[in-house]
């Protein structure tokens, strides 16, 4: 009897121990990602997964049901879009350079000058505006109770009839589910010392060197700061960037610092999409950007060989991201 | 004398006290001022109807623009925050802390209970309040005012648009449409007083409230020609929307 009661006591903790962490098995986060804040992992839940990724790749949050959340953010883009500007539901042209959304979880602003506090925000953006998807919610609410799918699925992650809330919070828990770190450079800083060649190693100690000075603003894990800078692009700024925001004149001309993770992938660069290659853009930063008046002290010109150009864009390669394929 | 605490004695204090008490809390009752009546409310429904240069609002009919062109509307939707009934003594009454006004429906109402008295105005801030401003409109059902379904909010800055105007001018050489979105907090419009003499009593009342768009886009201060600048979304056009929201402000009745 005394050694059934211990087995009792041993099978509970043993039980206790194998409990699976509800969190983390929602989604997986790299392990050199536990520095970032983490808190939105108590959100999300698989259903409400499920159900913003059904809504992100459907045509029927457009206005005219021909393009999805998925036709500007692509998967084998990171999520991002391969032209300058991309094509709205009406075939009217956005005005700014589609971003990743690989690793949006970690933002805390959004979309290029920062005017946006939430992803849950975000998400109403592009769907109402007309040059994307420009969506009436009611039109798009009366198609997804047509779907017994959708409705079964809003009743599974919200328990509610399809809604512009479930639609927000569905898609951006979607969103969020796309944390990724598993690049040649992560396997790299994780001990496999193999997983980078010379070249890309060599590229890695020139992205790193004060000389270059990239990592004053592509910093961290994310390789972003996610501060707001301006580096010469424009003379003149058509699209006035932060200060759209915040009526500043010392803003105009700033965007977001991008992530760096998976740019390989995500071309062609910059807030308007106006450099096609990593080249160019390498050679752009070399010569010490644009001149523009607000432009940052932080870019400042410096003097690479061919061999040290092509060893640092093959770092930049190293970042790319195979998971978001799958 | 001195008092011995026996059980009796105590008993009978007791029962002194227990009577004195209830005496005190009857003559608290039937004694002093009366109770004020209980503040009675009644539903007031403030209408807003719209207008052209004196003749009923219609989208899409034919009006004459301040330039004695050929225009018409196809658009005109705008909020209004705190909206309060302005007693004769000054004192304020909450009828609304939103509303949503469609000129395309022939009345546009906001409605709420107020105090009953004499009223002579109706106050309201043109705009969405700063609080309410910073919501999340996914967060509120279809029925309310600030429901993203209304689609009066811009995504891009998180915001509501203040006011919608949108329509058509034909001038010497081609129609133009004009589009004057305005919106953020610094074309918020407040306190504009519109005199209305009314008594609320029992049962309730409606008062009428009147914009006309004429009045609006012609005032000695500015007048607007939507076909040499009509367009603003604010940021692409500031000045313009702010022009609107001055101008807007005077054009109740």
């Amino acid at each position: 009897m005394k050694w059934g009661y211990s087995l009792i006591i041993l099978l509970l903790f043993i039980r206790c121990e194998t409990i699976p962490n509800k969190e983390q098995d929602v989604i997986h986060i790299p392990q050199h990602f536990d520095s970032l804040n983490l808190d939105f992992l108590k959100d999300l839940t698989p259903a409400k997964i499920e159900l913003g990724k059904r809504l992100f790749f459907d045509n029927r949050l457009s206005k005219n049901q021909n393009i999805s959340c998925a036709s500007c953010h692509q998967p084998q883009h990171a999520f991002a879009d391969s032209v300058a500007v991309s094509i709205g539901t009406n075939g009217a042209q956005g005005f700014r350079n589609t971003p990743s959304i690989i690793n949006v979880a970690f933002k805390d602003l959004f979309h290029k000058d920062g005017g946006v506090k939430t992803l849950e925000l975000q998400v109403l953006a592009p769907i109402i505006d007309t040059n994307e998807l420009g969506a009436d919610f009611l039109v798009v609410l009366e198609r997804l109770k047509q779907d017994s799918n959708y409705i079964k699925m809003f009743r599974d992650a919200f328990d509610t009839l399809p809604n512009v809330f479930g639609i927000t919070r569905s898609i951006a828990a979607f969103e969020r589910s796309l944390v990724m770190g598993n690049s040649a450079y992560d396997r790299y800083i994780l001990g496999d010392s193999n997983a980078l060649n010379s070249s890309e190693k060599n590229g890695l100690r020139l992205f790193n060197s004060q000389k270059l000075n990239c990592i004053s603003c592509h910093s961290g894990v994310l390789f972003t700061d996610f501060s707001y800078q301006n580096i010469g692009i424009e003379h003149q700024f058509e699209d006035s960037g932060r200060a759209r925001i915040t009526y500043r004149p010392m803003d105009v001309g700033k965007f977001e610092v991008p992530s760096l993770r998976n740019v390989a992938i995500t071309p062609p660069y910059m807030h308007d999409g106006s450099m096609k290659t990593l080249d160019e853009v390498v050679r752009y930063l070399e010569k010490g950007g644009g001149n523009h008046p607000n432009k940052s002290d932080l870019v400042q010109p410096f003097t690479l060989s061919s061999t040290e150009r092509n060893d640092l864009v093959h770092f930049l390669n190293a970042l790319t991201d195979q998971e978001f394929l799958n | 004398m001195i008092m011995k605490f026996t059980a009796r004695n105590i008993f009978n204090f007791l029962s002194v006290l227990i009577i004195a008490v209830v005496l005190q809390s009857f003559s608290g009752c039937s004694g002093g001022d009366p109770e004020p009546d209980p503040v009675i409310k009644e539903p007031l429904n403030v209408q807003f109807k719209h207008f052209y240069n004196g003749e009923a609002l219609e989208y899409n009919r034919i009006y004459k623009s301040p330039q004695n062109n050929d225009m018409w509307f196809t658009k005109k939707k705008y909020y209004l925050s705190n909206i309060v009934g302005v007693k004769s003594d000054g004192s304020k009454e909450l009828i609304s802390d939103v509303g949503l006004i469609d000129a395309s429906q022939n009345t546009s109402t906001i409605s709420g209970s107020i105090v009953r008295g004499n009223y002579k105005a109706i106050m309201f801030d043109l705009g969405v309040r700063q609080d309410l401003n910073a919501m999340d409109p996914a967060t509120f059902a279809s029925s309310h005012p600030l429901s993203v379904t209304n689609n009066m909010y811009w995504g891009w800055s998180t915001q509501y648009i203040f006011s919608k105007v949108e329509g058509y001018e034909i001038g010497q050489n081609d129609t133009a449409s004009f589009v004057i979105h305005t919106g953020t907090q610094g074309l918020y419009r407040p306190e504009v007083s519109v005199a209305k003499q009314f008594t609320l009593g029992a049962g309730g009342t409606d008062v009428t409230i009147n914009l006309d768009l004429y009045q609006l886009l012609k005032q000695s201060e500015y007048t607007f020609d939507l076909i040499q600048d009509g367009q603003s979304h604010t940021v692409d056009n500031k000045p313009l929307a702010i022009q609107y929201m001055d101008n807007f402000q005077n054009a109740f009745n």
